[in-house]
């Protein structure tokens, strides 16, 4: 039986089903007489809880698990912390339990963390329950009963710090009817390489009710198989080995530029957020950035960044790929859903289909000026040609808007006379319908196109991608999506300018196939993606692409096209 | 690391979210500073009352100015492929 959740942390495993649970029942006071003696109850457990957690740090640190060691310390120091202590200390002299005013002083503080807007401190609320229960273990004296042989853990949610008090290897795999993506359960599983799938609900009652003595895991799809037959275990763990394997291929080709198994040469790039990217992406060889989001700039603050700021971070990113490796510099993409609080702009009932991006520039251009200012600015520093690529573009007033941005940026730097680009080479996001209908026309006016596979395929299909409710016309292996792809294609040979697509189909190796055969010259992807597609192109012919492209146009929905994808895969993958 | 850096100090020492607003927190206390919701670009405001006060101020300055010894949580949600 199936239950679909989210992909927690990658890999596949399968084995028994262990709950976590407290062994034995334990001793607690039931009443402290005073602030004082509260404090001798609550003060030697909590010290004990804080050093256990330190410890368990300390552990992870020395399995070079550096980040995932700090939710640990952090958590140390919530154990330690004066606040916590004193609403304990003064819900139990008040008469409470000493237990219960513990657990109600955490839940207190775990309910304003919750509360915040922001999903990574919310996220953290859980860490403090986990504290708070383990200051309550050592008050009582037991201890987490650990499983008796390698199995997968099944919880609602599991506490980060019993996650890593668990001694290696025995835990397979992890299955959470809770928690997200984001909570730190899901950190430490991918730290630990332990495979793992959050919000899975439905997901104790399905055990219960089958019986089921094993689960798998598959945290590369996000889903959990409740009694997985032999069946299921072989195709799940075969696609996570032939992933594996085309990971390790993609590496040992990492030195030669990507090509079909017939020499078609296909350019593979990086999509990077911020410069915390640069090393990871460096580290797979790309030929390039074909996606620099420049978001990190402008989000989370309270004022536009200065100039010269954007400059030292567009400079730094520019020359750690220098003039090898050209970088398409994205124009910021906010507005909408992405609310800026220096912009105070009108909140939007469709934000998907409202005024952001390039969009934005028709009644206040000054941002985006600015931002082409700073980028002329540190390519000149830098010593490369400034590739820039405007997002959302609808129409042709759009592109002449997006010229006449550039061409103000450049003036103005001139009239300043500061050193700057000698020119842009400018690009286009199609992600909107009009734009891949109007390729021919656009095609004459810019340099390349990057196809946003992502927002394509929400627009082609009128289904809002943050929607879970319409997952299934959110693939863009949609033949609808596709025959868009081919016709961007068309127009952009016609004119002789080349294609690039930076949605998430690009890194899909499956999706890759298609798209290279649908006449694509570039994938850019997140890094962790470029491996396996070296190692895909590599396996298939440029006609067998071709071929796949064909067939796959003619499908009749994405499933269908998808399963076409697929038997290709798992042929180059047997070669 | 804020919290550890206000910890090892032996004046009392208060921080204020100013872009959020809000009550001010004990900075010795993890808990109550991260009820403060302060995230990347926030200003806040740090008040010291002690005998080392100035050497706290001065400390604290340092630790935010460095960084905090972090790269941001490596959890942060990327935005969607495009």
């Amino acid at each position: 039986m199936l239950v679909t959740g989210l992909p927690g942390a990658p890999g596949v495993a399968v084995g028994p089903v262990w709950r976590f649970h407290v062994a034995g029942a334990g001793n607690a006071p039931a009443r402290v007489a005073d602030e004082a003696d509260a404090r001798t109850v609550f003060e030697p457990a909590a010290r004990e809880a804080a050093s256990q957690l330190e410890a368990l740090g300390a552990g992870l640190r020395g399995r070079g698990a550096e980040s995932e060691a700090e939710i640990l310390e952090a958590q140390a120091l919530m154990a330690g912390d004066p606040a916590l202590l004193d609403e304990a200390v003064r819900l139990a002299a008040a008469g409470s339990p000493p237990l219960d005013a513990l657990r109600a002083a955490a839940e207190g503080f775990a309910a304003s963390l919750a509360r915040l807007d922001d999903p990574l401190l919310a996220a953290r609320a859980v860490d403090v329950l986990d504290v708070a229960d383990r200051i309550a273990r050592v008050l009582l004296g037991v201890s987490i009963e650990q499983p008796d042989r390698p199995s997968i853990a099944v919880a609602d949610d599991l506490p980060p710090s019993v996650t890593a008090e668990l001694p290696a290897g025995s835990l397979l795999g992890i299955a959470l009817e809770a928690s997200t993506p984001l909570a730190h359960a899901a950190i430490l599983a991918r730290g630990l390489g332990i495979p793992a799938v959050v919000a899975a609900r439905g997901l104790r009652a399905a055990v219960d009710q089958a019986e089921a003595s094993a689960v798998l895991v598959d945290g590369d799809r996000g889903e959990v198989i409740v009694a997985p037959t032999d069946a299921e275990c072989a195709d799940r763990m075969d696609r996570a080995t032939a992933a594996t394997d085309r990971r390790a291929r993609g590496v040992a080709l990492r030195d030669r530029p990507a090509a079909t198994a017939d020499g078609m040469r296909v350019r593979l790039l990086a999509n990077i957020g911020s410069p915390r990217d640069i090393a990871r992406a460096l580290a797979v060889q790309p030929e390039g950035v074909g996606l620099l989001r420049t978001e990190f700039l402008f989000m989370e603050r309270s004022r536009e960044p200065t100039e010269s700021e954007q400059v030292a971070a567009y400079r730094e990113i520019l020359e750690a790929f220098g003039s090898e490796r050209p970088v398409v510099i994205r124009l910021a993409d906010i507005g909408g859903d992405k609310q800026i609080p220096y912009l105070d702009l009108p909140a939007e009932a469709n934000p998907f289909l409202g005024v952001r991006a390039i969009r934005l520039a028709y009644r206040s251009p000054d941002l985006l000026v600015r931002q082409l200012r700073a980028i002329s600015r540190a390519a000149a520093a830098a010593g490369v040609t400034p590739h820039v690529m405007a997002p959302m573009v609808a129409t042709l007033a759009d592109v002449a808007l997006f010229e006449s941005l550039c061409a103000t940026a450049q003036d103005g730097l001139a009239a300043d006379g500061l050193p700057h680009a000698e020119g842009f080479i400018r690009g286009i996001m199609v992600e909107i319908p009009s734009a891949a209908l109007m390729a021919p026309e656009l095609a004459r006016r810019v340099e390349f196109f990057s196809i946003g596979t992502n927002d394509l395929t929400q627009y082609v299909l009128a289904a809002d991608r943050t929607n879970a409710a319409l997952a299934e016309l959110q693939d863009a292996l949609h033949p609808a999506v596709l025959r868009a792809v081919a016709s961007v294609v068309a127009g952009a040979r016609a004119a002789g300018i080349p294609v690039a697509v930076c949605g998430e189909l690009a890194g899909d190796p499956a999706g890759a196939l298609v798209l290279v055969g649908l006449g694509v010259d570039e994938l850019s992807a997140d890094p962790n993606s470029l491996d396996p597609l070296r190692a895909t192109l590599a396996s298939a012919t440029s006609r067998e692409l071709e071929q796949l492209a064909d067939a796959a146009l003619q499908a009749v929905d994405a499933a269908s096209a998808r399963r076409l994808a697929e038997t290709l895969l798992e042929r180059t993958v047997a070669a | 690391m804020f919290v550890r850096t206000a910890g090892a100090q032996r004046s009392k020492v208060r921080v204020r979210n100013l872009t959020r607003g809000g009550a001010e927190a004990d900075a010795k206390s993890l808990l109550s500073v991260l009820g403060l919701g302060v995230s990347c670009g926030h200003r806040i405001a740090i008040q010291a009352e002690g005998d080392d006060e100035e050497a706290t101020i001065v400390s604290l300055r340092a630790a935010i100015e460095s960084g905090l010894g972090e790269p941001l949580d490596p959890a942060r949600p990327v935005e969607a492929a495009e």
